[in-house]
């Protein structure tokens, strides 16, 4: 790990003193006003460049993700309606709650899976050292469940991969689904999605869909769209290919041999979630999307919590990937899981950078060359495509309409204050900074 | 007819510059004081040790037959 930091740095260092000869170079050779004219020349065309090689990245990563997801679409509607299995015929599923000091929403979050509609569940409530009420709580709305719905179980604090493994191990059905304590589940979540895990022998996990459960201001309902068009879409288009790369952790149902499988959560990373993922998709098995398993989770109501939130995903998703690095440069042993961890790549690292560099670059043809009317066709340019992809996203999703004119905001706003922090975020992890959880405050909005 | 146009490239330029010098200095105070937040939290005294040492899933319990 030190080597490849050492490396990243090195690397940096090189770039930059590059430049700095080419630009040394320039300024020794002509007179100082010609070479001035030709840097700002070469200067402004490869800013032109830059932005149209955004614009090309743009249009392909939606063509991808719209493609995939259309056609994953489609393949669901096409596909002849199940007939509803009896209940009798139902497996056991065991639902395993990870709970540290959450209080505030642990009572909802287990009455909402009191009103599930599903006939053979057992719901394990894995207290992680709790130093609030939150193993008290549990235990109340266990005591007034149907006898042996709801079981709490505690352990002293290890975290939240140490607590699913505990739970793991407790549970007793061969299915279990991996849940948030601050998210509750939809009635029909469990129904719908183990019928993939029965039908298919070789297939690990579902994963579910993820709602905002607190969209009621304009930063959660900018990240209810985001959810939408930006998490749930791309698990849609990676569904279809049997490859999903982040199993959401408010709603994952996970063949309970398959964890066996892979060992397991690991505690190595601070994206539990990304990394069983992966460690499935490397073990060959398949994850699909079902839709139809949602999960309503307490979105953050500020901006200092949303990054506090976002930088632990960042970080969390590059230790997953850098895990599993072996498979970037075995694309020929592994091809769609080098693809898949690729795209992480691409998506963690390259677009985030690429989408501050190309607002920089705007800036700079804006406030150097006065190109006012490219600013302005580039930005309504990719505010359309917004709208038609929020449109698109929300109405496979069937979600509100009403979330489609926040793309705008999105677009000016979000995508931007998101992509600077991923950036930072990335920048500390490759300096090896250190991290710790940092557990968001629960507002009780389940 | 073509001035009015470009008075509204112009305006509209004006906003967009401005909204994303803004955005780019929000995102960065609210990154500074998330990691300021973070520092001053008092560390609880189990909680990184315990948090992040690497757990193997207890395999031998874990493993299917």
């Amino acid at each position: 790990m030190n080597d490849w930091r050492r490396r990243a740095r090195r690397y940096a260092l090189l770039t930059a003193l590059q430049l700095a000869a080419i630009a040394a170079l320039f300024a020794t050779v002509g007179d100082a006003q010609a070479t001035w004219a030709l840097t700002r020349d070469v200067v402004f065309w490869g800013a032109m460049g830059a932005l149209l090689f955004f614009l090309l990245n743009v249009i392909l990563r939606y063509l991808a993700l719209l493609g995939g997801a259309f056609l994953a679409h489609q393949a669901r509607a096409l596909r002849p309606p199940r007939e509803r299995r009896r209940d009798d015929r139902l497996p056991l599923i065991s639902v395993i709650v990870p709970a540290y000091n959450e209080a505030e929403v642990i009572e909802a979050s287990i009455r909402s899976l009191l009103r599930l509609d599903y006939p053979h569940v057992e719901i394990l409530v894995v207290d992680d050292g709790s130093r609030d009420t939150t193993a008290a709580r549990a235990r109340r709305v266990a005591e007034e469940a149907p006898p042996g719905r709801v079981r709490v179980v505690s352990q002293p604090n290890g975290g939240k991969a140490t607590a699913l493994n505990t739970g793991i191990r407790e549970s007793r059905g061969d299915f279990v689904l991996c849940m948030d304590a601050d998210s509750t589940l939809a009635p029909e979540s469990l129904r719908h999605a183990v019928e993939h895990l029965v039908d298919d022998p070789a297939l690990g996990a579902v994963a579910g869909a993820v709602d905002v459960a607190n969209a009621g201001r304009l930063l959660t309902r900018l990240q209810a769209l985001e959810y939408v068009q930006g998490l749930n879409i791309v698990r849609q288009a990676m569904g279809w290919a049997g490859v999903v790369n982040i199993i959401p952790g408010p709603v994952g149902l996970f063949r309970k041999r398959a964890l066996y499988d892979v060992g397991g959560y690991d505690a190595d990373t601070f994206a539990e979630d990304c990394d069983v993922t992966l460690k499935l998709l490397v073990r060959g098995w398949t994850i699909t999307y079902e839709p139809r398993a949602r999960a309503a989770t307490e979105a953050p109501e500020t901006l200092r919590a949303l990054f506090q939130q976002r930088y632990r995903w960042t970080r969390g998703i590059l230790q997953a990937v850098r895990k599993h690095a072996g498979l970037l440069t075995r694309p020929l042993r592994h091809p769609i899981q080098s693809l898949v961890l690729w795209y992480m790549v691409f998506e963690a690292l390259i677009w985030p950078a690429m989408n501050l560099m190309a607002n920089a670059v705007l800036l700079y043809l804006a406030l150097a060359h006065g190109v006012s009317a490219t600013l302005v066709v580039w930005w309504l340019m990719l505010t359309l495509l917004d709208l038609a992809i929020s449109l698109f996203a929300v109405s496979m999703e069937e979600q509100s309409l009403r979330l489609v004119p926040h793309a705008i905001v999105y677009r000016m706003f979000f995508s931007l204050a998101i992509d600077t922090c991923k950036v930072l975020a990335t920048l500390e992890e490759v300096m090896g900074l250190g991290m710790r959880w940092g557990k968001l405050a629960r507002l009780g909005r389940l | 007819m073509f001035s009015n146009v470009s008075l509204v490239v112009q305006v509209l330029s004006v906003i967009i510059v401005i909204t994303t010098i803004l955005t780019l200095v929000v995102a960065v105070f609210s990154y500074v004081a998330f990691k300021v937040q973070q520092r001053r939290r008092p560390v609880e005294s189990d909680e990184i040790p315990d948090f992040f040492v690497r757990h193997d899933a207890a395999p031998s319990s874990l493993q299917s037959n």
